[in-house]
């Protein structure tokens, strides 16, 4: 994983937490975890499928900690 | 003919800088041509192996056959491509070319401009399953480096102190974009900002403007012209995607570049034991460490430990980018890399800057993890 402090897309906010996770039914992905305090994500938190709402068409498939 | 037939004849490197005034990437790259043929004792006329960026205006954007048209005549070889007229692959390419009779004599080189003035830094070519995550070059090169840190304790100053060697270094070298900058210590990459972790400012490389090129035939022919002759010994590359396409996960590209710096030292009959002086590819800190595990410099997991222990300076038993690297001497999009293979053909030759004593043989390599590749070069003085 890394916090990001400095993003390339210009409505980004920063910071995230951009990581790969690994899935319990296999395989992994790129993704963001969505934190109150990207501090508190480290490699190997345990995290959960929590999708970022855009717009009523899209959604972001986005992770955040389990609590 | 083999690949350690070919000899690098000629090299120019133009005036690196944050901002050229009134340079243009064609104008630099007839410079860089020019220049590495002077550099030679060679001229347009001996050229019949192109490959060179052509931008246009004119000809045809990205197809180096563009040339003939300025040369003023015909060639019997080109390569163009993202990375086939820059750095080792270009080079071991054009080499290649030489050796199986295809062409005499290669001009590679090119040059880069702008990347400060457009804001982003550079990820080319778009990657649709990367970008939607806000991800880019330097964050993905985090994960690695993050993971690393998390299996084998490698620590934020084990970076630094890479930092601090190879920036210090350019800082000292007249031709780097920061010279004259304050020699830096390991707190002043720890207090700079952080960028992308584990990469404080000072953990990445610059971005500027610049170009560079360098001549390539024959031992043959080498020997007849007014350089010492420094000759192409072995080459390896290796590739597991295309570039930023997918996230390097470190368990996956753990081994990646161990396979090619085994071809290229394997070729060239050496060990990691006969290279006297390194140039690696230097994104970020991090990106050394790693290299000199996969090298065999040091084991997996040992890199942090051999930066405080062994040091990577002009003092240590194995130099790393003595020339300032892409830290701090120079970085314009691509030709970097070609300055990898130029900064080893200067110690060679005993022009270098910061010069080792009596070096023989050099390693150059162009990569990196983040961008699932590598590139290596060994290049040796007959």
């Amino acid at each position: 994983m890394s916090i990001v402090y400095q993003a390339v897309i210009p409505d980004q906010e920063v910071p995230f937490v951009l990581a790969a996770v690994d899935l319990d039914d296999g395989g992994s992905m790129l993704t963001q975890i969505v934190s109150m305090n990207p501090e508190d994500v480290t490699i190997g938190s345990k995290v959960q499928f929590n999708p970022t709402h855009l717009t009523d068409e899209f959604s972001l498939p986005t992770f955040g900690l389990v609590q | 003919m083999a690949l350690r037939e070919v000899a690098v004849v000629g090299v120019h490197a133009t005036e690196q800088a944050w901002k050229l005034q009134g340079r243009q990437a064609f104008d630099l790259t007839v410079e860089a041509l020019d220049g590495a043929l002077t550099d030679a004792g060679l001229q347009r006329s001996d050229l019949d192996g192109v490959a060179l960026d052509w931008l246009g205006p004119g000809g045809v954007p990205g197809e180096a056959s563009s040339w003939a048209r300025v040369l003023g005549h015909d060639v019997a070889w080109t390569s163009d491509g993202y990375m086939d007229t820059s750095g080792v692959r270009g080079v071991l390419k054009g080499a290649a070319a030489i050796a199986a009779g295809l062409c005499e004599v290669v001009a590679l080189g090119g040059a880069g401009v702008g990347a400060r003035s457009t804001g982003t830094p550079v990820t080319p070519p778009r990657s649709e399953f990367t970008d939607v995550w806000g991800a880019y070059v330097l964050p993905l090169f985090g994960l690695v480096a993050a993971r690393h840190m998390y299996e084998f304790g490698t620590t934020p100053e084990h970076l630094a102190a890479v930092a601090v060697t190879i920036r210090n270094l350019g800082y000292a070298n007249p031709e780097a974009v920061m010279f004259g900058k304050a020699p830096i210590s390991i707190e002043d990459v720890l207090e700079s900002r952080m960028v992308s972790s584990p990469f404080h400012l000072l953990d990445c490389c610059i971005a500027a403007e610049g170009g560079a090129a360098l001549i390539l035939t024959s031992v043959e022919r080498a020997r007849d012209l007014q350089q010492p002759v420094v000759a192409i010994l072995g080459g390896g590359m290796q590739a597991s995607f295309g570039p930023y396409s997918n996230p390097a996960l470190y368990r996956d590209i753990r081994m990646l570049g161990v396979t090619a710096a085994e071809r290229a030292l394997a070729t060239a009959g050496m060990t990691i034991a006969d290279i006297d002086v390194l140039s690696i590819y230097d994104a970020n800190s991090f990106e050394v460490i790693r290299q000199l595990e996969i090298l065999g410099v040091c084991s997996e997991g040992e890199g942090g430990p051999y930066i405080h222990d062994v040091g990577i300076g002009l003092e240590s038993p194995l130099p790393v980018n003595l020339d300032g690297g892409c830290l701090s001497y120079a970085w314009s999009g691509t030709q970097q890399q070609t300055l990898k293979v130029i900064d080893i053909v200067r110690q060679l030759r005993g022009t270098a800057v910061h010069q080792v004593n009596n070096a023989q043989a050099g390693l150059a390599t162009n990569a990196g993890t983040g961008a699932g590749h590598i590139e290596v070069a060994v290049l040796g003085k007959l």
